[in-house]
């Protein structure tokens, strides 16, 4: 049982949640930008949150299915079809053989998931399968898909749900999961916490920052965001001693541009730290896509975890209302 | 104190700083509380990353943030007399070096810049035991210390787009060994044909935080033997 690549559009992937165990030796967690679509494609068909799964940026994927298969996408940045139907988002599917889906532009979110439910058969590198392009780890070759990629697919779990079957064969099932994380496709609001140097910076930067409004820079990846507008300034120019970062964390260059961390992100990094998203708006973030523009709010540490152990508390949620409809 | 400040770099990880400094006396606190964790870890635990004067904490949803700070203040509190005397000493590692200039690209401006010879630069660069106080930047990357004052020099001020891979380079009080072929700022004086990373093998990185190394310099027949 296997899946083709025919396109792989703006950039596609093979990731799960992470790699982890690795960071003293450098090695960065990476895994899906959004971690909760991630996890809810796969909750979705039946499989373990952690599964590899296919991470498309934007549109423009072409996948052909070579066996049937019961999967499910989650996530944003495209509209998903066979043959003209829309495959709907969180929901379980049936795809016949031999179908070939294609996804198209839609006006909002940037990564979309496809989990199949048994799990891609994708041997893991040192923990994982997610895949770390810098490195050349995990994934298919340690690479992004590229066009003739076959990925094999793990028998299912998934016995004989019941599904609308459509005139094309296609099944649907009649219950959706919810969005946990709604995205304003106009201006999201990213919750921020103060980061370690933010008394570093001259007070009209730390006046400012938690009101600006910047945009995401079309030189942003898996690695980074960077932000285009009000430059962050530093009372004095002083070196940092190279510590830890992660993802979430806002850095500032030394030209004064602030530089979100995302998945990819180095382990350990120089540069002052002047917020750090709150983890749970890193779902949001991940659906920001280049040239949008996202604004700033602060919340303190407390409000942080509070948002976080929410979002963890509603995928308990979901597993446990979907393991009851089986 | 023996801490300056504890704080979040994530929900779910914990930065634990001694010092903002690099020196040996901080760094050897931080693998020591690292180890401390690692032989006794708390429900929930995932990772430790030690760097120069701090260690950073990762764990799951499995435990509190809260729980995780009571956690390790306690543990500070508990190894804070014998963190000093507790620490184990590195693995002594001896890595071959060939300090060809067609290898090491930036030896002549090293040289100009320090006004001394190449072999000069070579028997001080081989002339003490480097401790690795953490790895960083990119996978297998030894942040390495302390460069014999007569050899600190600038970063590039543009960084080079292309440092091959197991180039020997120096910037600063600094020393480091690039792992793969990347872009970088540090002056290339050698290249090793020791492999840093190497995801096949563990553990993948050849070097671990706290381990001593020292260069042997290596003639450029014996370096194209390696391969």
């Amino acid at each position: 049982m296997s899946i083709t690549i025919l396109k792989p559009g703006f950039m596609s992937s093979v990731q799960d949640l992470g790699r982890l165990g690795f960071q003293q030796y450098g090695v960065p967690i990476g895994g899906a930008m959004d971690v909760v679509a991630a996890a809810m494609a796969n909750i979705i068909c039946g499989n373990h949150e952690n599964e590899a799964v296919i991470e498309m940026t934007l549109h423009g994927t072409e996948i052909l299915f070579n066996e049937k298969a019961y999967c499910a996408i989650s996530g944003g940045g495209c509209k998903a079809y066979i043959d003209g139907v829309e495959l709907p988002f969180n929901r379980l599917l049936l795809v016949p053989a031999f179908s070939r889906m294609i996804t198209k532009a839609d006006n909002a979110g940037c990564r979309s998931y496809l989990a199949i439910a048994g799990g891609l058969d994708i041997k893991k590198e040192m923990g994982s399968a997610s895949t770390y392009i810098s490195s050349g780890i995990g994934g298919v070759q340690g690479r992004a898909l590229i066009t003739g990629d076959l990925i094999p697919f793990k028998h299912p779990q998934i016995h004989q749900p019941s599904l609308k079957i459509l005139p094309s064969g296609i099944g649907i099932s009649s219950w959706q999961a919810p969005q946990l994380v709604l995205c304003d496709p106009i201006l999201p609001t990213i919750h921020v916490v103060k980061g370690p140097e933010f008394d570093w910076f001259k007070p009209s930067t730390q006046a400012s920052f938690f009101n600006s409004i910047y945009t995401i820079s079309l030189r942003s990846n898996r690695m980074g965001y960077r932000l285009e507008g009000q430059h962050c300034e530093t009372l004095e120019k002083k070196e940092m001693v190279s510590t830890a970062v992660t993802r979430g964390i806002v850095q500032v260059t030394n030209e004064g541009d602030p530089i979100i961390l995302m998945a990819d992100a180095q382990t350990t990094g120089g540069y002052p730290r002047i917020s750090r998203v709150c983890s749970a708006d890193l779902t949001v973030l991940a659906q920001c896509r280049p040239g949008i523009k996202i604004q700033f709010k602060e919340i303190g540490e407390e409000e942080s975890l509070m948002r976080y152990n929410k979002i963890v508390e509603a995928i308990r949620r979901v597993k446990v209302g979907l393991g009851n409809i089986g | 104190m023996l801490i300056t400040r504890i704080y979040n770099i994530h929900d779910q990880a914990i930065t634990i700083e001694f010092a903002q400094e690099i020196s040996e006396a901080t760094n050897r606190r931080v693998i020591a509380l690292q180890h401390a964790i690692e032989s006794n870890p708390f429900k929930g635990f995932i990772e430790c990353v030690p760097a120069y004067g701090s260690l950073t904490v990762y764990y799951n949803e499995n435990v509190s943030s809260t729980a995780v700070r009571v956690l390790l203040s306690e543990l500070i509190t508990q190894v804070v007399d014998t963190i000093d005397a507790s620490f184990t000493p590195g693995r002594k590692i001896s890595i071959p070096v060939c300090y060809d200039p067609s290898l090491g690209v930036d030896l002549p401006w090293v040289s100009s810049h320090l006004n001394l010879s190449v072999d000069e630069i070579i028997s001080l660069h081989t002339s003490v035991a480097y401790r690795v106080y953490m790895i960083g930047f990119i996978p297998g990357f030894p942040y390495m210390g302390t460069l014999p004052e007569q050899l600190e020099v600038p970063r590039k001020q543009t960084p080079s787009l292309k440092i091959p891979m197991g180039s020997v380079a120096i910037a600063g009080k600094q020393t480091g060994i690039y792992p793969a072929e990347v872009p970088g700022g540090w002056q290339v004086i050698g290249r090793t044909p020791l492999k840093m990373f190497d995801p096949s093998k563990s553990p993948c990185s050849f070097l671990n935080a706290g381990d001593l190394v020292s260069f042997q310099p290596i003639t450029l027949e014996a370096f194209n033997q390696y391969a």
